[in-house]
């Protein structure tokens, strides 16, 4: 009689456990046991707006929930007065927060501009080594502006979780080492009730292995393709774990640096994963209300 | 005109000027090697590096930023 049994129960125990690493390892499962579990159910009330703003080859994105409002990179050196337009026309007169990503000229350019036209609340970025100080005239503006502003300067710091209201901000780098700005990125994830954004200013690939090493909770609603959709970031596996619904790509209009790449763009495609670009597109807004997100383009 | 190096983009510098503006060149026409940050100054058809002026560059603005932040 124990004969008969044993075969089909090993058989069944091969299958469970199979199934359970299955389940464990695909992003989009666990997405859905921490909606079940509540853990990124917060209720929210009101909508979070997030603006990606057209600056062309540079990223400039601003969120408000009518309460909060943050900045999220300048734009480039000559998209400072744009950046400040755009903000000034949603009747925003102070920024509880900006950050910059990293210290490169297309993502800190306007950041002087926006620094002396409205009351900044608290500034954060990453903490650079000496030696990879920028030299540039466009930094030296900007330290100029935080000095003579008086703004409240902080270092972005890997594991850092706070929120602004309704609005979570998480951390997973800036990474311990890197040898270059671009390494150097902030990586951040926003969330609002059951939605989120993941930034990811230039990191690339890998940067984005140490994300993936560190196992964090990477699933996002809406992702800010790293590096202007280059093919130095955006590896399969991190955009496998991130999974978003949407991507939105900041790159200017025939370019000369070949962004995106079409690998990129195959991959997020794969994915299923709606792409939108402010080349083609415009601005890019997205309105959420803690459960669910709507797109307007400006193109 | 002096300039810093803000980044590279494959083949290419992203250069910004004394005055803040960006011009992109081919980094075949620049110094080799060269790193982001170094200051460099057009003359007489070429860019020369200026080593010890990024280097006195990197440590003013360091010591700027270590005043400023928390």
């Amino acid at each position: 009689m124990k004969l008969k049994f044993k075969k089909p129960i090993w058989v069944l125990s091969v299958l469970f456990v199979a199934l359970v690493l299955y389940c464990v390892n695909n992003p989009l499962f666990i997405d859905k046991i921490y909606s079940k579990l509540g853990l990124n159910n917060t209720v929210v009330d009101g909508k979070l707006n997030v603006f990606f703003i057209d600056t062309e080859q540079s990223d400039a994105t601003l969120l408000t929930d009518g309460k909060y409002s943050v900045l999220i990179d300048g734009g480039d050196v000559d998209k400072g007065d744009e950046v400040v337009a755009f903000i000034k026309s949603k009747g925003i007169k102070k920024l509880d927060l900006v950050i910059l990503s990293h210290a490169h000229a297309d993502h800190m350019g306007g950041l002087p501009d926006v620094f002396s036209s409205f009351e900044i609340e608290k500034f954060m970025m990453p903490e650079l080594p000496e030696d990879l100080v920028p030299t540039s005239k466009t930094f030296e503006s900007l330290i100029d502006a935080i000095e003579t502003n008086n703004i409240t300067a902080e270092y972005a710091v890997k594991g850092n979780t706070f929120t602004l209201g309704d609005i979570g901000f998480e951390f997973f780098t800036p990474v311990e080492k890197f040898d270059d700005l671009n390494n150097s990125s902030a990586v951040v994830r926003v969330s609002y009730g059951n939605n989120s954004f993941l930034f990811c200013g230039d990191a690339e690939t890998s940067v984005e292995k140490e994300i993936l090493n560190d196992k964090v909770f990477l699933s996002s609603s809406v992702l800010k393709v790293g590096h202007h959709g280059s093919n130095t970031s955006n590896s399969e596996d991190f955009l496998y774990a991130v999974s978003p619904m949407y991507a939105v790509i900041c790159v200017g209009e025939d370019n000369s640096y070949g962004h995106p790449s079409s690998k990129v763009i195959e991959r997020l495609e794969k994915l299923g994963t709606k792409i939108y670009r402010t080349d083609q597109n415009g601005t890019i807004t997205f309105v959420c209300d803690g459960k669910k997100i709507s797109v307007t383009t400006e193109k | 005109m002096k300039y810093s190096v803000d980044r590279f983009e494959s083949d290419k510098a992203v250069l910004i000027n004394e005055l803040g503006e960006s011009v992109v060149i081919d980094i075949a026409i620049l110094p080799n090697p060269l790193n982001e940050g170094d200051l460099l100054e057009f003359e007489n058809g070429e860019y020369k590096l200026l080593k010890e002026e990024t280097v006195d560059k990197r440590k003013e603005l360091h010591n700027r930023i270590k005043r400023i932040f928390k």
